[in-house]
């Protein structure tokens, strides 16, 4: 009776975007550390826990993960119904994914209209080898898709572990409406970071 | 000519003969003609028990024609049974219910000899039982009906070929051969095959048993039965329903063992009138079940439901004692066993039904035979003859007191009989005493349980809610003469005090239950009653409302008794304080129920809370239940308690939102195959109202929580 207990939180996160952007990758670096190169292709959903404690509290993020073959798109429920934040994920070297992201939205927002949004781009380490004109290009839009979404916009590497941690950081801060202070990035060229005043 | 004689003996079968030649239209008879062939065939499957001994009227194997049933394949020997009882088949609905109630069924597979006797008995109980509630019917009149049994009884003994058996029943409207096939026999099968196959005594009979196999029909229906009911015995109002049919019946329902076991599962079947069993006590207003369901609507009818209960004076009819009563009726052998099992159980909720019981019983004897009576007889024949039954009496559930106690009475409860007398117990109380195992007088008043009602030693169970003379002397004499008793509610018994509580706590220490609760004369018992009680006896349920309890001897219970401890009753214990109860807690795991209405003292909710919530997360449901002013303080700490909490999870989650990145933090990792334990993540489950921020984290756990069970996916990455 005495043993104290520890008090627990978890938030439901699903991942949707095109095939072969990362999401995957993500959901392991972030829940195992590791990161993997070659390209296993997800075959309907991954479900991975990653539990946080922190003094009292224990966080739990269960991270759904859809593979982004069109044809698992019956599986999207699966991954949005409940969930606290949905991220939509793109290559931030393939426009195309970009592009792509307005029907995930349109079909994710059909099951859940309360998930927070994010949209987040990938392989931001291939993204800066690219010519200045595209990076700025992929950057603009991605703005302008963000805002449209009432999104945060976060670009990241896995490979290179750049804001991984902070995605999930956000997220927990969006559900719980905790005021945030971590510095934006807004430059182009730079890993955005955008997420004061979205969707209020 | 209607075939209306009522009474046959076996001398009619002449007649009966006479009677089938009347033609009537088969298919008004059986039915839906395209039910027949599938029914035909089942039935020459399930009758091959070549040997059992055909008691029921029809031969299915012989009868082509004869009534189909939805169920063909169970047809086999339920359907003989059935057609002994077809009259019965819809009075045997309303009984039916009542008997599937019992325990899961043992099959009884068509070859086991006695299935089909003990079935056919089974038929004549619930037919005798409710033959006086069966509706009536336009054709043929009731009492026809078994003579119309008998009728193809007969046929099927050989002295009608087979063919001409369908016309030599008489008209049976079409809706008693559908009544027929939703007759339990035919879905649900007893168990007295097995409970027959396992009883030791078995062993010893088996010999008779075999003989019983053996008979032949022929041999059987020709041999005298002596237990027949001449017309002679039998109060003519019931002669028309015990005609010869009864005589038909097996001769292993001869062997007074074999019946007596039979009955007994009828008795077991009768309902001893008792108290509504303890649910959540109704609440004290409509503040008071909001408060409790937390729910507007489910407030509501709480509420409704407990005014309802108010003005409805809880009058409950005990039924089921009817059975026995039927069974009482068949012959004079049967008479004897019911008899018996009747007088092992004494139970009366029916002030007029006692008197009756008290005058016949006064009539016989004087008291010095009363006193001197032996009870060693109780294994003497049951076939042996005593004086004629009044069947009038019978029918009300009476019987004559001859020396009908030669078993001993194990259970005697007076359920609501105020006007009970103490003279009429004390002039039975060496009849029905000696080896009472549970003895009950709920809110009988004026009488208290002589000396003669306790002795024997093996009392066990003593429930006396109301009886306002009960006191400490009578306590004493419990606990000199009953070491074994374990139950003693003493509820409303405002005359007990401290001293009787010693005195039964001393002697008694396989005592389990004890309430002394009370609205009046809470003073007598304190301290000193409890903790003895509390050291000295076994007791894990404790009733002591309204009682001085202080709270050492809360501290008491919980030290002697802690984790035993399964009920607590405390309500208007006003001495209680937040030194014992929310303290003591932590002590008693086990705790189930604990009531605490009106202790206004107690104040410290948190621990209470703490322990209910602690206990839930062990899938334990602790009811802790208190008056309004209790169950509102308790939300408000509850309330408290969800913010406090709510606070610390936002605290810690903003020190680790601004805690260094790094990739490798000391985290636990599942992988897909883990199923996560959602249930201990459910920490949240009371929705705080306070800021937006912890009311979106309680929303957000509960939300996620119920949607993660249902993952389901093709894992692979």
């Amino acid at each position: 009776m005495n043993v104290p207990h520890k008090n627990s939180v978890s938030l439901k996160i699903g991942l949707i975007g095109d095939a072969q952007i990362g999401k995957t990758s993500l959901m392991v670096k972030y829940a195992e550390g590791n990161f993997d190169e070659d390209y296993v292709q997800t075959l309907g959903v991954n479900f991975m826990e990653k539990t946080v404690s922190i003094r009292d509290t224990e966080i739990t993020f269960l991270i759904w993960d859809l593979g982004g073959q069109r044809e698992f798109v019956n599986m999207l429920p699966l991954v949005s119904n409940d969930s606290v934040a949905i991220l939509f994920m793109f290559d931030l070297t393939r426009k195309s994914t970009l592009n792509s992201v307005k029907e995930w939205y349109r079909q994710a927002r059909g099951f859940n209209k309360t998930a927070i949004p994010f949209l987040v781009g990938t392989k931001y380490d291939l993204f800066v080898q690219l010519p200045k004109e595209d990076q700025e290009e992929i950057t603009q839009q991605a703005k302008k898709f963000a805002k449209a979404m009432k999104a945060s916009l976060i670009f990241c590497s896995t490979s290179h572990s750049i804001n991984v941690q902070k995605i999930f950081k956000i997220v927990l801060s969006k559900a719980f409406d905790l005021k945030l202070t971590i510095p934006e990035i807004t430059n182009t060229g730079e890993p955005i970071l955008v997420y004061q005043g979205v969707g209020q | 000519m209607q075939p209306s004689t009522p009474k046959r003996s076996k001398g009619d079968w002449s007649t009966t003969q006479q009677r089938r030649s009347y033609s009537t239209p088969s298919a008004l008879i059986f039915g839906s003609p395209e039910d027949t062939p599938a029914s035909s065939s089942s039935f020459a499957s399930s009758s091959s028990t070549g040997t059992t001994p055909n008691t029921s009227p029809q031969r299915p194997s012989q009868l082509p024609k004869s009534p189909s049933s939805p169920t063909p394949s169970r047809r086999g020997l339920r359907g003989k049974l059935a057609s002994l009882t077809l009259g019965a088949a819809e009075r045997v609905r309303s009984i039916s219910g009542r008997i599937d109630d019992r325990e899961p069924p043992v099959y009884a597979p068509p070859a086991q000899p006695l299935a089909n006797p003990q079935e056919s008995l089974m038929g004549w109980m619930v037919e005798r039982n409710n033959g006086g509630t069966r509706p009536q019917q336009r054709h043929p009149p009731p009492r026809l009906d078994t003579s119309n049994y008998g009728v193809s009884a007969i046929s099927n003994n050989g002295l009608l070929t087979p063919e001409q058996t369908p016309e030599s029943s008489p008209i049976q409207p079409i809706h008693r051969a559908k009544g027929r096939t939703t007759s339990y026999y035919q879905t649900q099968p007893f168990k007295y095959t097995s409970s027959l196959r396992e009883d030791p005594f078995i062993d010893r009979n088996r010999n008779r048993i075999k003989e019983v196999q053996e008979l032949d029909f022929e041999e059987f229906n020709n041999s005298e039965d002596d237990f027949c009911l001449s017309e002679t015995d039998v109060h003519s109002e019931f002669s028309s329903s015990a005609d010869s049919t009864s005589s038909q019946c097996h001769k292993a329902l001869r062997i007074p063992e074999i019946l007596y076991n039979i009955l007994s599962h009828v008795e077991a079947d009768v309902q001893v009138p008792h108290e509504p069993p303890p649910q959540r006590r109704r609440p004290l207003s409509l503040r008071h079940a909001f408060l409790i369901y937390g729910d507007r609507e489910k407030a509501h009818q709480a509420w409704e439901r407990a005014l309802k209960e108010e003005q409805t004076p809880t009058q409950q009819m005990f039924k089921g004692d009817g059975a026995l009563h039927g069974c009482l009726l068949v012959n004079k052998f049967w008479f004897e066993v019911s008899r018996k099992l009747l007088y092992n159980k004494l139970h009366f909720c029916d002030s007029q039904k006692w008197r009756q019981f008290v005058h016949m019983s006064s009539d016989t004897g004087s008291p010095e035979d009363l006193i001197t009576w032996s009870r060693s007889s109780h294994h003497r024949s049951l076939s042996r003859s005593t004086g004629q039954p009044n069947l009038h009496q019978l029918a009300n559930g009476e019987a004559e007191m001859n020396d009908y106690f030669d078993t001993p009475t194990k259970l005697f409860v007076l359920h609501k009989i105020s006007n009970a007398q103490q003279s009429e117990i004390d002039l039975l109380q060496h009849k029905i005493g000696g080896a009472l195992e549970w003895l009950e007088f709920y809110t009988c008043a004026a009488i208290v349980p002589p000396l003669g009602l306790l002795a024997g030693g093996s009392l066990q169970k003593i429930v006396l809610p109301g009886c306002t003379k009960v006191d400490d002397a009578f306590l004493k004499l419990v606990a000199e003469n009953c070491p074994r008793l374990q139950i003693a509610d003493l509820r409303a018994c405002e005359k007990v005090s401290n001293e009787g509580l010693v005195a039964l706590a001393g002697k008694c220490p396989q005592l389990k239950l004890l309430n002394v609760g009370r609205t009046q004369m809470g003073h007598l018992i304190s301290y000193r009653g409890i903790s003895a009680i509390a050291r000295k006896t076994q007791v894990n349920t404790l009733g002591a409302a309204g009682c001085f309890v202080c709270d050492k001897s809360m501290w008491e219970l919980a030290w002697y008794r802690g984790h035993s401890l399964d009920r607590l009753s405390l309500n208007g214990c006003t001495l209680l304080t937040n030194d014992s109860i929310p303290r003591i807690l932590p002590y008693t795991s086990n705790l189930a129920v604990l009531e605490l209405r009106g202790c206004t003292q107690i104040t410290d909710f948190k621990s209470i809370i703490k322990f209910k919530r602690y206990q839930e997360r062990h899938k334990r449901e602790p009811l802790i239940e208190g008056c309004e002013i209790f169950e509102s303080r308790m939300r408000e700490a509850e309330f408290q308690l969800e913010m406090d909490i709510s606070r610390e999870i936002l605290r810690d989650c903003v020190q680790w939102i601004y805690a260094p990145d790094h990739d490798q933090e000391s985290v636990r990792v599942k992988r897909k195959k883990v199923v996560p334990n959602f249930a201990s993540t459910s920490r949240l489950s009371f929705i705080p109202h306070g800021s937006d921020a912890a009311r979106k984290l309680a929303a957000t756990s509960t939300r996620v929580e119920s949607s993660s069970r249902h993952h389901s996916s093709r894992p692979s990455h």
